[in-house]
């Protein structure tokens, strides 16, 4: 047997069981057994405070979770899952439809066409002298972390993820292969992350700036 | 989804990028919906992200050429509004390179009333504050936005001004006159006043509708 077909294999069964698991799932809810629903949380809870966080950066993404859930667990009572092996692509179908509902909303209210930001975090400067010293030292501390980094790998993180070159540009300009861009630019980005953590977190400022979601961090 | 394929992609990146075509988002979202790897993986990016944008704000990255496009015609696909809002549109005489970022005049030999305006010049990333040229309230009334365009392939696009809260103030459609890496703009009535604004670029995709491209950080200052 080859690789590739090794790999199907190992793939085709996962899938099974992760049928297999959605299913008694389900019907441990329609059942009504203790710790289902937690279970259900316990599975998804994560994936969709992601899911909203980034598709909203509002404060409102645990409500939205939240009512993901019941709306999960009110069809799943009603039995309108009828796939219930498929049961993560239903989650992301309710968890799709309260996002279009929440902006539709958001929308109506201000009365005029708003666009949620599905974009990385924007950290809005002068606000108060306060922040606004954090924000510099902020700067100065991963300036300082990014010119440690090899130049060829600096060079690939200010293209790629600042100036937003593309990977041809880049792979073209640098004469890289896109694999050994890749590899690289992983590689990079990982090791930018945790020198700037370690450093920041001696400082106590790392969490207040770049980790947007403090009250997620629990969940 | 395999994790391998995941990785050969770059999906992570992709995603968080918004670079990932529409089927894909689905896919890996129902995938990372119970997947604490990958959303270990999306969390770390995201914030290596922003970090890394943060530190490239200083970084000189003025050492490449340049080259500016003027926003010069209607775009159809924005529809009839850009039409009327075309008076308000900078017209530019010529197709030649602009100066280098920081020059106060625009591209080629100005004619209208961006001769003696302020340009206000946006290098901003879609996270971090980027390298912008404030603007005082008092300048407000009619600017020219030089926007970084480099990366993108796009000759058509949409330029708005929104508030804090995401209002929109002010926008304007139009193609670039010519391949360059700055679009400029002339900003005339934005309701702006001291405070943070953000000016958001949008593109035309082949199926006529728009994406949005790029954020820059608008401060004005009183």
């Amino acid at each position: 047997m080859d690789r590739g077909s090794a790999r199907s294999e190992q793939q085709a069964s996962a899938d099974l069981d992760s049928a297999e698991k959605y299913t008694r799932l389900v019907d441990r809810i329609l059942s009504n057994e203790e710790g289902a629903q937690q279970a259900l949380y316990d599975l998804f809870g994560r994936g969709l405070r992601f899911f909203f966080a980034h598709r909203l950066y509002t404060q409102d993404v645990d409500d939205k979770v939240h009512d993901t859930f019941l709306a999960v667990i009110t069809a799943i009572r009603n039995k309108q899952v009828r796939e219930p092996a498929r049961l993560q692509g239903y989650v992301r179908t309710i968890a799709q439809r309260q996002l279009s509902a929440y902006i539709a909303e958001s929308v109506k209210r201000r009365g005029e066409r708003v666009e949620f930001s599905t974009e990385l975090p924007v950290t809005h400067e002068g606000k108060d002298p306060e922040q606004e010293t954090i924000a510099r030292q902020q700067r100065q501390f991963a300036e300082r972390i990014l010119k440690t980094l090899p130049e060829i790998d600096q060079q690939i993180l200010v293209r790629f993820y600042f100036m937003e070159q593309t990977v041809d540009e880049i792979c073209q300009h640098l004469k890289l292969s896109q694999t050994q861009f890749r590899l690289r630019k992983n590689r990079a980005k990982d090791r930018f992350f945790e020198l700037t953590r370690k450093a920041m977190r001696r400082r106590k400022l790392f969490d207040q700036i770049f980790l947007r979601k403090p009250a997620a961090a629990g969940h | 989804m395999t994790h391998t394929r995941i990785a050969q992609e770059d999906i992570i990146d992709r995603y968080l990028l918004r670079g990932l075509p529409a089927d894909q988002v689905a896919e890996f979202e129902e995938h990372f919906l119970e997947c604490r790897q990958c959303v270990d993986a999306l969390e770390r990016s995201e914030q290596a992200i922003a970090a890394i944008r943060w530190g490239c704000v200083s970084i000189d990255t003025e050492s490449l050429r340049y080259k500016a496009r003027q926003l010069v015609l209607p775009w159809p696909a924005f529809g009839a509004a850009a039409v009327a809002a075309m008076v308000a549109i900078y017209v530019s005489v010529g197709r030649a390179p602009g100066p280098a970022p920081g020059s106060r005049s625009p591209v080629g030999s100005a004619v209208g009333p961006g001769a003696a305006l302020r340009v206000v010049e946006l290098q901003s990333m879609r996270a971090g504050p980027g390298r912008q040229t404030k603007l005082r309230a008092t300048e407000a009334s009619a600017f020219i936005l030089r926007l970084d365009l480099r990366g993108l392939a796009r000759d058509s696009f949409r330029v708005e001004i929104v508030s804090e809260t995401g209002q929109r103030m002010w926008s304007q459609d139009g193609m670039a006159a010519s391949a360059g890496d700055w679009l400029e703009v002339l900003v005339e009535g934005a309701p702006v006043k001291p405070g943070i604004f953000w000016v958001r670029l949008w593109g035309g995709e082949a199926d006529g509708r728009a994406a949005r491209l790029r954020e820059y950080s608008l401060p004005v200052e009183p």
